[in-house]
């Protein structure tokens, strides 16, 4: 357990700083402009807020926060692949790419198919309580579902039932989950920023995710495959 | 059973013992992270500093673009 820790960690980290220069990069001036739009009609409307942080140093919150965020997954991910998977079989790549990709659709891709993220200044403070909520929910059925497709597709596999059916059956699964998100209500909030602008922003937001979990999943891949073929050399 | 045996059996007792708390430890730390970035809105703060945690809201304006860009409700 203690080794698929070591391994999670390591690559939680490569994954979370992967997504943080990515966002740093690409993401922040998009956020930057979204922030300005929102100051600007603030400053219309005759309001002033006072920020508890500048900019710059929410720039540099954004990196520590996607880092902390990918060691926190990587924890989780190494707990449950050890769970999961506890001899090797030769296929350490295989079994770290599907459930990097468990977790990418089940705690990210689902909760953003019902809730789209949203740039700066979209998004009502009077209300955020009741959507953190509904959010969290969403990555509750995501995972539930996901867990649920892994099992099925595991079950399958042992009655000797195809391949076809067997992703037939996975895509099912994984339709219905995000068709049941959609039974909570919508969001109400009023986006306010030009719509060119917030889907740049999700769509960017959507890369991060990927990235953070497609460089976890892939350096843990690569570790275990180490540590396989040791095991099973010394075996 | 040799006092050998049952000192070796004691130190695989000790260290499953181990592992079990440090993965445990590490798993609630990490949710714990999780929550401040994607969920806090001061309740994490507030037993320490009080109600201005809660109206400053240090943990969510420092993780806030962190937060938008994950995906997480923000405002």
């Amino acid at each position: 357990m203690l080794a698929s820790l070591r391994r999670g960690v390591l690559s939680g980290a490569v994954g979370g700083l992967l997504a943080g220069a990515f966002g740093f990069l690409l993401a922040e001036p998009v956020m930057d402009r979204a922030v300005d739009l929102e100051v600007a009609r603030q400053a219309a409307a005759g309001q002033h807020t006072v920020e508890t942080f500048t900019r710059s140093t929410q720039h540099v919150g954004f990196v520590v926060a996607t880092l902390l965020v990918g060691l926190a997954f990587g924890v989780l991910y190494g707990v449950v692949h050890r769970l999961v998977h506890r001899a090797p079989t030769g296929d350490a790549w295989g079994r770290a790419l599907r459930l990097g990709g468990a977790a990418f659709v089940g705690l990210s891709l689902v909760p953003f198919l019902r809730y789209p993220a949203n740039p700066p200044g979209v998004g009502d403070a009077a209300t955020i309580a009741g959507r953190s909520h509904l959010w969290t929910v969403t990555v509750v059925i995501g995972l539930v579902g996901v867990a649920l497709g892994a099992l099925i597709a595991r079950g399958l596999r042992e009655r000797g039932v195809r391949t076809s059916l067997r992703q037939l059956a996975v895509a099912g699964v994984l339709v219905a989950t995000v068709a049941l998100t959609f039974v909570l209500p919508d969001n109400t909030d009023e986006i306010s920023a030009p719509v060119s602008l917030v889907w740049e922003f999700r769509l960017l937001s959507l890369a991060t995710l990927a990235l953070l979990w497609g460089g976890l999943a892939a350096t843990f891949g690569l570790l275990s495959e180490r540590a396989d073929a040791r095991a099973l050399a010394s075996a | 059973m040799s006092q050998t045996q049952v000192a070796a059996g004691t130190r695989s007792v000790a260290k499953q013992g181990l592992t079990a708390a440090v993965t445990g430890i590490a798993a609630v730390l990490a949710l714990v992270v999780l929550y401040a970035v994607f969920l806090d809105q001061g309740q994490l703060l507030s037993p320490v500093m009080g109600q201005v945690a809660a109206t400053a809201n240090y943990l969510h304006e420092l993780a806030h673009d962190g937060r938008h860009l994950l995906g997480a409700p923000c405002h």
